[in-house]
């Protein structure tokens, strides 16, 4: 299994090792509460956009594959319609470089010159995996303009690479990468490690224990990582020059992580939690990531607290288990947690080709499919949890963390059936501080994702006339009609 | 500069290239996609007109299990870290492959962390230096050791230093002996096997470099003292030498263990299907094994590969395959024939990967064997293949399908080569059981001098098991799993092939043989600016 067994044990051993340094560090980096949050869930395949979109006209009305939502119906704006165009300058065999541009709205280096413009068809490569994007994901941009630190990505329920490598920091080009990319984000797949690490003690939960005599020898030869890599890099500067030039972008590539790696261990630091805040947080139970819903609900509760905590102001979630997921949670009966939130059992046991359904290859027509319907329904159940835990929320300056923020839903397929990133199923929950009107359905026509993300960051207070690939004139419209 | 013949192989590989896939690439930007086409029209047509790759691979980092064996080297009792050290990436041919073993902020925040942990780990171990000289000393030789050359006093002053300082902030002796260890552990001289030279575009190994492949490639360890001092020596740098140093290397039961590994993955059973049982999975496992080493003892290792009969079977392995039972328990694997067993390609685990559930799949099959069997790949089907699938009911045979597949000559160019390759296992279910009376026939087209019709999988079988084009491929994945590429020029592996089949086949033998070759001793790549 390729989840992270290493990542289970190294977060163990670092909450044994390090009961407090590290999760003392961090504190709430903001005094106000009062600028809009925005949130990312991104699932996988698409949807069935005949049982998604909701009935014509501005008016919003649940359509099935939304009744999940329902109770939130009033803080919601549909959003149908939106395109991302960009497979076009790619050469792929299918969801490879939507999984990759879909949060960009740009190219990948296969495509890109050395200073990240399109190049011409004929010298176009084919996306694998291992291509990264020109350009950095909204939200990681998004934290830039506002100067905010980086924002805090979930993947679930197994690891962060693979073919859906979407999200993208703001970084300096490396000669390492070259054409134009940026680097991946890091991602977070256990929700404990970032709660020990970033919500443990604060709130008042745990009153921190007194700091030991003497750090222990694993935090000792933590505490000297910047000597340790300042060798490694010494020797890495001596030796480059002797090696051909592709072995030489790699050690430096390697040089330049090794420079990223956070050398600073501050001491202990409390903070009281600020009068009448809403940051209360509490451990996220186990249970994963054996069970795939607890998985969901430990990312989304951390998740919630985060931003409740004001830990960070933008953070993601994205289901990478696009190709087969068994939804063995989904069969029959299923739980009450699940039902509540609009969820349905699958016809029959777990299923081994979720993939093949979507695309229709196992026979039949997608559409009429109840596995696909059970599927949809469950991730819808997942972000409704999300926004429910939101919504509970009630936050000093007025407002519940929800109406204080856009939660967006996205998926990089409209119609998964046919691999189609037209018409893509976007959900955007929330008001963003009051800045927007919701309760509708809002048909675009001849929009694009860069238009999607120019409004967007336009409600969370970023001038902005685009995002992402500036290049043929349907790319960019402005931004999105009536938002 | 590149030679002349060299110049000329390049051009040649291009050109197989071309012609391995001519016809057999199609945009779909004419067909019926209601969508509009997702090829922009000026996409070229034939992904053949892209040319090879130039050769830029760049160097590889020790694979998990060779940074543990080596930890096993260099100290008494290091801890085991295999599998907290970066997760290989998705999507390359063999785990040895440069690409597998990706940079990202996690692979080297992992790499950090497994160095802070052995050093701290090994602390019992290591000596307790109160001064500088005792340090020096034992890190020139540990060091030199670790990093395959002997240290350079910039970076022996450089770990030195770290133990002093770390002294001076009252840690224990052997404490401050980790620090250095750590700095060990994080150095690309450790870390990365390094080959290459700046500005040179051809040159000969090293015999210090030629041990360091010949311990990595058969034992996936650094070299043991006899190779250091063959290669100090310069027997390695001699044929003769060289040859005598393979044959005690391969006679060495850490080179069974390599063939182990490489033929699992030249059979894609690194994650294995979960339809079979945990037990059975299990015993299947052990079966599998058992095949692998018949196949290395064997004189025609492509024989037994792809065309034995031989079954092992203890009691789980009796009721699955239907057979008497007569093994006295769980540890018995006693001999059968199985009639139908076309050696490792039939086996359970691997039908089970060319099928979706129970419901086998020709298109998996001949996916696997035009890849790994013929050397002859198929492209990846372009976007939008999925919106031309014929709409048939459900429980279509993948023949009915095929049938209707190929009605689209845009999907025929392709599937002709695919599926009628894969009908020969149509026999063996998505478990891997054989049931008779399913229609095995098919033809093997552009298959080199495989090529033809056939009527069941035994005939399928006999062609393979005759053909001088699929035990080349056989050398041919090797030589991409040993040096963690596959950019050769054709006539490099030309050379090993013809070995290959002059040696009769056996896989000891071409296990000998390699590092005689060209492709081992030389290496080529661009030239620096």
């Amino acid at each position: 299994m390729k989840f992270s067994r290493r990542k289970l044990l190294k977060g163990a051993a670092a909450v044994a090792a390090l009961p407090l340094l590290e999760s003392m560090t961090r504190s709430r980096a903001f005094a106000a509460a009062d600028s809009p949050r925005f949130v990312i869930f991104q699932s996988g395949q698409g949807t069935l956009l005949n049982r998604w979109t909701p009935a014509a006209g501005e008016n919003l009305v649940m359509s099935e594959l939304l009744q999940g939502l329902a109770p939130f119906r009033d803080k919601l704006n549909v959003i149908s319609g939106v395109n991302n165009l960009l497979p076009r300058y790619h050469l792929t065999n299918g969801h490879i470089a939507q999984g990759h541009t879909l949060l960009n709205a740009h190219l990948c280096t296969s495509s890109a010159s050395a200073e990240g413009a399109l190049l011409p068809a004929g010298s176009r490569r084919e996306v694998s995996g291992a291509d990264l994007c020109v350009g950095p994901s909204i939200d990681h941009y998004m934290a830039s303009r506002l100067g905010l630190p980086q924002p805090f990505n979930f993947a679930l329920p197994r690891q962060s690479g693979g073919e859906n490598q979407m999200f993208y920091q703001v970084a300096p080009e490396l000669p390492s990468r070259p054409n134009g990319s940026r680097v991946l984000a890091r991602v977070h797949t256990d929700p404990r490690a970032v709660f020990n690490t970033h919500l443990m003690g604060l709130g008042g939960e745990m009153p921190p224990p007194p700091e030991p005599m003497r750090p222990s020898l694993a935090t000792r030869i933590r505490q000297r990582r910047a000597s340790t890599i300042g060798a490694t890099q010494a020797v890495i500067s001596a030796l480059s020059p002797q090696v051909s030039r592709a072995d030489r972008d790699r050690l430096e590539a390697y040089a330049a992580r090794l420079s990223e790696i956070d050398t600073t261990v501050t001491p202990p630091m409390m903070m009281p939690p600020p009068v009448g805040t809403s940051c209360n947080p509490m451990a996220p139970v186990s249970g994963y990531p054996d069970s795939t819903t607890a998985h969901y609900r430990a990312s989304i509760d951390v998740m919630v607290e985060l931003l409740a905590c004001n830990v960070t102001r933008i953070a993601t979630i994205q289901d990478t288990e696009y190709h087969g997921p068994s939804f063995d949670h989904l069969q029959a009966p299923i739980s009450s947690e699940l039902s509540s939130r609009g969820a349905v059992a699958l016809p029959g046991g777990p299923i081994s080709n979720w993939h093949q359904q979507i695309h229709g290859d196992s026979g039949g027509n997608p559409n009429d499919n109840p596995t696909l319907r059970a599927g949809f329904l469950f991730y819808a159940s997942q972000f409704a949890y999300m926004l429910e835990r939101m919504d509970a929320i009630v936050e000093p300056g007025g407002g519940t963390l929800l109406d204080n923020s856009i939660v967006m839903w996205i998926s990089e397929f409209g119609d998964g059936s046919s691999h189609s990133t037209n018409n893509l199923p976007v959900v955007l929950a929330g008001g963003a501080c009051g800045a927007l009107t919701t309760g509708r359905h809002l048909a675009q026509s001849g929009k694009s994702t860069g238009d999607l993300y120019t409004s967007i960051l336009r409600k969370m207070g970023v001038p902005a006339d685009s995002f992402g690939l500036v290049g043929d004139s349907d790319l960019q419209t402005g931004g999105l009609t009536g938002f | 500069m590149l030679s002349t013949p060299r110049v000329i192989s390049l051009i040649l590989t291009g050109l197989c290239v071309c012609l391995g896939a001519t016809g057999c690439d199609a945009t779909i930007a004419d067909g019926p996609n209601p969508e509009g086409p997702l090829l922009p029209p000026d996409q070229p047509v034939d992904r053949c007109d892209q040319a090879a790759p130039a050769v830029t691979v760049p160097l590889r980092r020790l694979t998990n299990a060779e940074y543990q064996n080596v930890l096993e080297q260099l100290f008494e009792n290091p801890p085991q870290v295999e599998m907290l050290l970066p997760v290989p990436a998705d999507g390359a041919e063999y785990s040895t492959f440069a690409r597998a073993q990706t940079l990202d902020p996690d692979d080297v925040d992992a790499l950090v962390d497994v160095a802070d942990q052995v050093a701290e780990a090994l602390v019992p171990e290591l000596p307790a230096c109160g001064d500088d000289a005792c340090v020096r000393e034992y890190f020139s030789v540990l060091g030199a050791r670790a990093i395959r050359r002997a240290v350079d006093d910039l970076t022996l002053e450089r770990w030195v230093t770290l133990a002093r300082d770390a002294r001076a902030d009252e840690w224990t002796p052997s404490e401050a002996m980790a620090l250095p260890v750590v700095a060990l552990l994080q150095d690309p001289r450790f870390l990365f096997v390094i080959e290459s030279r700046a500005d040179m575009a051809n040159w000969t190994l090293t015999g210090q470099e030629r041990a360091q492949r010949l311990a990595l490639t058969y034992w996936r360890e650094l070299p043991d003292d006899t190779l250091l001092s063959e290669a100090a020596a310069g027997t390695l740098d001699e044929p003769a030498g060289l040859a005598t140093a393979a044959g005690r290397i391969v006679a060495d039961p850490r080179a069974r263990a390599t063939f182990h590994a490489f033929i699992v993955e030249w059979l894609e059973l690194g994650e294995l299907s979960e339809i079979h049982d945990a037990p059975l999975r299990d015993a299947l496992e052990h079966e599998l094994h058992m095949l692998i080493d018949d196949a290395w003892e064997a004189d025609d290792s492509v024989a037994h590969l792809i065309g034995s009969t031989r079954g092992y079977v203890n009691p789980t392995l009796e009721a699955f395959y239907g057979l008497p039972a007569q093994s006295s328990g769980p540890d018995d694997y006693r001999v059968v024939e199985l009639p139908e067993r076309l050696g490792l390609l039939t086996h359970p685990l691997v039908m089970a990967k060319g099928a979706h559930g129970m419901d086998s799949s020709p298109i998996l099959r001949g996916r696997f064997l035009r890849e790994r069997i013929l050397c002859s790949p198929i492209p990846n089907p372009p976007v939008g293949a999925a919106e031309l699938e014929p709409n048939l009911p459900e429980g279509a045979t993948g023949r009915q399908k095929y049938e209707a597949r190929i009605e689209n000559s845009v999907c025929a160019t392709c599937h002709v080569r695919l599926d009628p390759v894969g009908f020969a296992f149509e026999g063996f279910d998505g478990s891997g059981r054989y049931r008779s009376g399913v229609d095995e026939s098919g033809n093997i087209l552009d298959g080199g001098d495989a090529s033809g019709e056939f009527s069941d999988h035994m005939e399928f079988g006999s062609m393979l098991i005759d053909s001088e084009t699929v035990s080349v491929c056989m050398a041919e994945h090797w030589q991409r799993y040993a040096l963690g590429r596959s950019d050769f020029p054709s006539a490099c592996f030309d050379e090993l092939g013809d070995a290959f089949m002059a040696g009769g086949r056996s896989m000891r033998n071409l296990f000998e043989v390699f590092p005689t070759t060209s492709v081992f001793t030389q290496r080529s790549t661009e030239v620096s600016p």
